[in-house]
């Protein structure tokens, strides 16, 4: 088989092949996919070298677990549970328990007895042209994704970067669909809250 | 409706135009109450803005680490060549 026939074949006739021990089949599967598995592991681990690692590491469970691969869902599917599982494993070691506790008491903005809000809510009086995303906003957004523990940073990206349904990010991160939708409400309000500061205050910014 | 109850179903729904009766109720709530839909505001600006930092790209060089951590864990035989037409180079 040609190369050009190789790169023609659907996932499912290079795993095949792969697993029956294919290598150029197994290429083809590495090439087709590594820009997306380095993309999503970045985003998750927010750091060239652990996303290179993560990256690495993501490839060589491939071919270990290819064997598993039972087809039910995407494939793609399947390589985002296997990202989204050597990430956490690289966290598991840092103490993020104390903005873990923080976003669990981050239900929704404070209410009184009847649900209102008890106190207004920041209008965000920035214009679409003053959202471009200048140095100091970049260094704002990049902070805040930083700070959001690891299960809470899945889900968003899943969800709000990668545009996974609530039901393909539940069963990539291994939790339930309500579980899913918690922590990506937890997650939106979270960074809300963190660029709050530099959203509603334009006097804050440079020359302005 | 409450705004707890308009907080919980617009963090579920932020940009879905769903014909359900909570979805009507929601929007004859967002309308009366200034706090909802400035929440709702600066919750949909806050996902574009995150949707809007760029992706990074594969940093040069990486395919290559790949492609030799691969064969050092026995995934790909040694001799396996890579599908490229210019060995040798790094990859942007």
């Amino acid at each position: 088989m040609t190369g050009a026939e190789i790169r023609n074949l659907a996932d499912g006739s290079l795993i095949a092949s792969a697993r029956q021990g294919d290598a150029r089949a197994f290429s083809e599967l590495v090439r087709r996919y590594e820009k997306t598995v380095y993309r999503y592991s970045y985003k998750l681990c927010r750091d060239r070298e652990k996303a290179e690692e993560t990256f690495q590491d993501t490839f060589i469970n491939v071919y270990r677990k290819l064997g598993t691969f039972d087809g039910r869902s995407r494939f793609s599917t399947w390589l985002y549970a296997i990202v989204t599982n050597n990430c956490l494993m690289r966290h598991r070691r840092r103490k993020v328990r104390e903005i873990e506790e923080s976003l669990e008491a981050l239900e929704s903005p404070a209410t009184s007895a009847d649900g209102k809000f008890t106190h207004d809510i920041a209008r965000w009086d920035k214009t679409p042209a003053d959202l471009v995303l200048d140095k100091e906003l970049r260094a704002q957004i990049e902070k805040a994704i930083g700070k959001l523990p690891p299960d809470y940073r899945i889900v968003f990206t899943l969800r709000d970067m990668e545009g996974k349904s609530t039901q393909e990010t539940a069963r990539i991160a291994g939790i339930s669909q309500e579980a899913a939708k918690s922590r990506l409400r937890r997650a939106r309000a979270f960074l809300r809250d963190q660029l709050t500061p530099y959203m509603a205050h334009p006097a804050r910014r440079k020359g302005r | 409706m409450k705004c707890t109850d308009v907080y919980l179903h617009i963090c579920d729904n932020l940009d879905q135009r769903l014909g359900t009766r909570r979805c009507r109720e929601v929007r004859m709530h967002l309308r009366v109450c200034r706090n909802c839909r400035a929440y709702l505001a600066s919750l949909k600006r806050t996902v574009n803005l995150y949707r809007s930092v760029p992706s990074p790209a594969l940093p040069a060089g990486a395919h290559d680490r790949l492609i030799r951590a691969l064969k050092a864990h026995g995934c790909l035989p040694v001799s396996e060549k890579r599908p490229r037409k210019r060995p040798g180079r790094g990859r942007a």
